[in-house]
């Protein structure tokens, strides 16, 4: 299997226990490279402990997980190497500048000096903290915490970046402005994996996503996915009639792959259980009986009806 | 291909940090202050008390303006440094920035020592600052730049011996009030001890370290054994600190061990080097006599508190030690009772602790060969009585030793940590003697409880028909004990699923270190 191919993480049956406490209970799941991936879990899910254990920084109990390749327990130090780690709350070393804080991490990344340089310069355009070089980083907004943090783990090129809650606690502004660095470092041919709860945040941005909780996933692959997972192929369509008619009802249950229809004055709203390249079907016999209609809408579940309908709520 | 630099290996990125960080706080600020107004106030109140004291000669002045300034010296640095250092590591841990720190290329050991070089780059910066001065203070006479050079040259040694212990008490705490109690201890002993001896025969007379040693020159098995110590000491707090800051799953252990045999057998080189020529049955070291024999038993009944922590470490094999094991390497084979983890610890503990034992009998075979030699006036008879005692007290106390090592090893089985499964050893011997003791007091004498504590037993050893039997009592006790701890042990270990002799991590197994098939 080639290596681009192959993803670039890699769960396989892991488990966490502390003590009496089962935090992770035998998750698997595969993220492909170049994609932002959202792990998602209500608080106590046990998204933390995953994150750590993908950071080289727990040994879990069982199973095991690959970073590029690297197993996080035997080779930790080349799993280090070839991700960047941001954790939910991002320390800073009071009395050091911005450009400073980036140095000492590239320092410590050994990158060599020249690279070093370009390095630094790369992450600092990328991040925009150009105009906040020689400002200290204990004085930074929260924001501009998250973007340093960000930038410090990009110094040393991982083509992995986890993120654990990165949108916490960020105004509005910060997570839009936030949100667009994500979109560009998957342009740039990252892999982002976050965790949030935040689900607004995520559905906008992610490409797939992983729902967890009381330590077991739930649901991983794409949102379209996962929704064709929980309703089968049915689809629900809303549409809007110019005016109420009565033969519409037993016009749709002509065609077979219409399933239960409601009709409420002029709103009709009918479960569709064929392929979607075939829905003008309705459409067509709709239009031979001259029934007109205003407005079509597809009822997609979005990704906080989706977490609504897979998690219980109920927090370890 | 990633341009890789080694410049980090030294810990020169912390270096950088530290030294920035540090130097840019208001509190460096206040610390020069405060260092250069105890310094001028010591300088300025010698002024005074010279002047009011009536003149006396240049080289007078200049020698005890000289010895001052580093006595007042030597005492800031057991204030500072601790203080620097046992904030070090807990600071990282508490900012939240460890996590980041580790996420980096540096390993433990390379930010323990750039942690060091941090502090001794800020302290040496404030030990240097005054030295134009005191170089001028040599054009009086009196004062040499070689000593003035000496003495600097001891204060640093000082100053990394003093660092590397707060890093250590710093790596092993969670908060920095514990780090910073647990070092200021051990730091106001050791100005007690080194003040008390330097004031009273060094700065007192206003000489300095070197003039001291020129005047009155140590011999040179002082050097064999002072730099040895000074080392083992150095190298000791900086391995443990890289132990306790190294992932559980990590080889941390196998330096420490190898640390510790090391250490056992170079002290014991150099005891045997400095007995040797002296023992003999007349001599004033003979191993029977109460003074020299006896002593060292009491020394030997304190060597299991030292090796508790050993046998009572973690019962798992760290996966890391488990993977080296496996790889087949010959060293591995050979070290294996340096391995941690199962039966080993308390192996390798009673190892090391037969060890002292060995070298006692070594030495006692060789007092017994000049038996020969000692002349018609010598009291055999005396002699031979004072021969069984030594060695029954020997071999009582060596079983004592096992026994207490082993309820150690016992307690790390049941799931207690390292320092709680030794504290839980030794409380109970020591609950043990103080109960012996209070029985002892009551019935003014030897009590039935006696084999509980056969050092007390041991100390008060008469030869007497219940002595005797309260020996064979407390033997059987110990070796009793030892069994039990040893065979209980060995079956829980067996029932928690952790190898008692294997280099196999439990749950080894259930670690995919090999990527399977994703599940469906």
């Amino acid at each position: 299997m080639s290596l681009v191919s192959t993803p670039i993480i890699q769960v396989r049956d892991l488990t966490m226990r502390f003590a009496k406490k089962e935090a992770v209970s035998a998750i698997s799941f595969d993220v492909p490279r170049g994609v932002i991936h959202g792990f998602i879990g209500p608080n106590g899910a046990g998204k933390t402990t995953t994150i750590r254990i993908l950071a080289s920084l727990l040994v879990p109990t069982s199973g095991g997980a690959w970073i590029d390749g690297a197993n996080v327990v035997t080779e930790p130090e080349e799993v280090r190497r070839r991700l960047g780690y941001m954790p939910d709350y991002v320390g800073v070393y009071e009395g050091l500048s911005v450009q400073e804080y980036l140095d000492f991490f590239a320092l410590a990344h050994r990158l060599a000096p020249a690279r070093r340089r370009a390095s630094v310069a790369d992450v600092i355009e990328l991040t925009d903290l150009g105009n906040l070089l020689e400002t200290e980083v204990h004085v930074l907004s929260k924001g501009m915490r998250q973007r340093l943090c960000l930038a410090q783990t990009l110094l040393h090129e991982p083509d992995l970046l986890i993120l654990d809650e990165p949108a916490s606690g960020l105004d509005p502004r910060a997570r839009i402005e936030f949100r667009g660095l994500l979109t560009e470092l998957r342009r740039l041919g990252k892999t982002v994996f976050l965790s949030s709860h935040i689900l607004s945040e995520l559905s906008s941005i992610c490409d797939s996503v992983s729902i967890i909780e009381k330590g077991v996933l739930l649901a991983d692959g794409s949102i379209e996915e996962i929704q064709m997972r929980l309703r089968g192929a049915t689809v629900a369509y809303e549409v809007t009639l110019l005016e109420e008619s009565t033969e519409v009802e037993s016009i749709l249950r002509e065609i077979p792959q219409v399933g239960s229809v409601l009709l409420e004055g002029r709103k009709l709203r009918f479960d569709w259980d064929g392929e979607d390249a075939l829905i003008h079907q309705v459409w067509g016999a709709l239009a031979a009986r001259k029934i007109a209609f205003t407005g079509v809408r597809r009822e997609e579940d979005d990704l906080e009806s989706l977490f609504m309908s897979l998690t219980s709520g109920e927090v370890q | 291909m990633k341009q890789i630099s080694k410049s980090a290996g030294m810990g020169t990125a912390i270096l950088q940090k530290e030294l920035i960080v540090r130097m840019r706080r208001f509190r460096s600020l206040i610390v020069q202050l405060i260092f250069a107004a105890i310094l001028g106030g010591a300088m300025w109140m010698y002024s005074l008390s010279a002047t009011i004291g009536g003149a006396t000669s240049p080289e007078d002045h200049a020698q005890t303006l000289v010895a001052i300034y580093f006595a007042v010296q030597l005492a800031a640095l057991f204030l500072i440094i601790p203080a620097l250092g046992a904030v070090s590591i807990t600071t990282e841990r508490l900012g939240r920035t460890w996590d980041l720190l580790i996420g980096t290329d540096l390993s433990p050991g390379e930010i323990v020592r750039g942690k060091l070089l941090g502090i001794l780059s800020v302290t040496f910066y404030f030990m240097l600052l005054p030295a134009p001065l005191l170089a001028m203070t040599t054009l009086f006479g009196g004062v040499s730049i070689g000593s003035i050079l000496f003495e600097y040259f001891i204060h640093m040694l000082l100053a990394l011996l003093l660092g590397s212990c707060a890093i250590l008490s710093s790596a092993a705490s969670k908060g920095t009030a514990r780090a910073i109690l647990q070092v200021y201890p051990l730091a106001a002993l050791g100005l007690m001890f080194t003040m008390g001896f330097l004031s009273r025969f060094v700065y007192s007379e206003g000489l300095l370290i070197l003039d001291y040693l020129v005047m009155d020159p140590p011999p040179w098995e002082f050097w064999l054994v002072a730099i040895p110590l000074y080392l083992f000491a150095l190298i000791g707090t900086l391995v443990g600190s890289t132990f306790f800051l190294s992932g559980v799953e990590s080889a941390r252990e196998i330096p420490v061990r190898i640390l510790f045999l090391v250490t056992f057998l170079t002290a014991i080189c150099l005891y045997l080097y400095a007995e040797i020529p002296n023992v003999s049955a007349t001599g004033f070291n003979s191993l029977t006599s109460s003074g020299h024999g006896q002593g060292l038993i009491v020394a030997l009944a304190f060597l299991p508190l030292v090796l508790l922590r050993l046998a009572g470490s973690e019962p798992r094999v760290p996966l890391r030690v488990a993977q080296i094991y496996g790889e087949g390497k010959l060293a591995t084979r050979i070290g294996y009772f340096l391995l941690p983890g199962g039966l080993r610890n308390l192996i390798l503990s009673i190892l090391l602790y037969s060890i002292p034992f060995a070298m006692v009998l070594l030495l006692y075979s060789i007092e017994l060969e000049t038996l020969s030699q000692v002349s018609e006036n010598f009291d055999l008879e005396n002699y031979q009585s004072r021969q069984e005692t030594f060695e029954v007290s020997l071999f009582t106390m060596y079983l004592w030793g096992m026994s207490v090592l082993a309820l150690g090893w016992f307690f790390a089985q049941i799931g207690f940590g390292g320092i709680v499964s030794s504290v839980l050893a030794l409380g109970i011997h020591v609950t043990f003697a103080m109960f012996v003791t209070t029985m002892m007091a009551y019935t003014s004498g030897l009590t039935g409880f006696v084999f509980l504590s056969p050092p007390l037993l041991v100390i008060g050893l008469d030869f007497s028909p219940t002595s005797m039997m309260m020996l064979t009592e407390a033997n059987l006790f110990s070796s009793i004990s030892l069994l039990v701890c040893v065979l209980v042990g060995i079956a829980l270990s067996r029932a928690k699923g952790i190898p008692v002799l294997r280099v196999r991590r439990p749950g080894m197994d259930d670690l995919y270190l090999e990527l399977p098939e994703k599940a469906s």
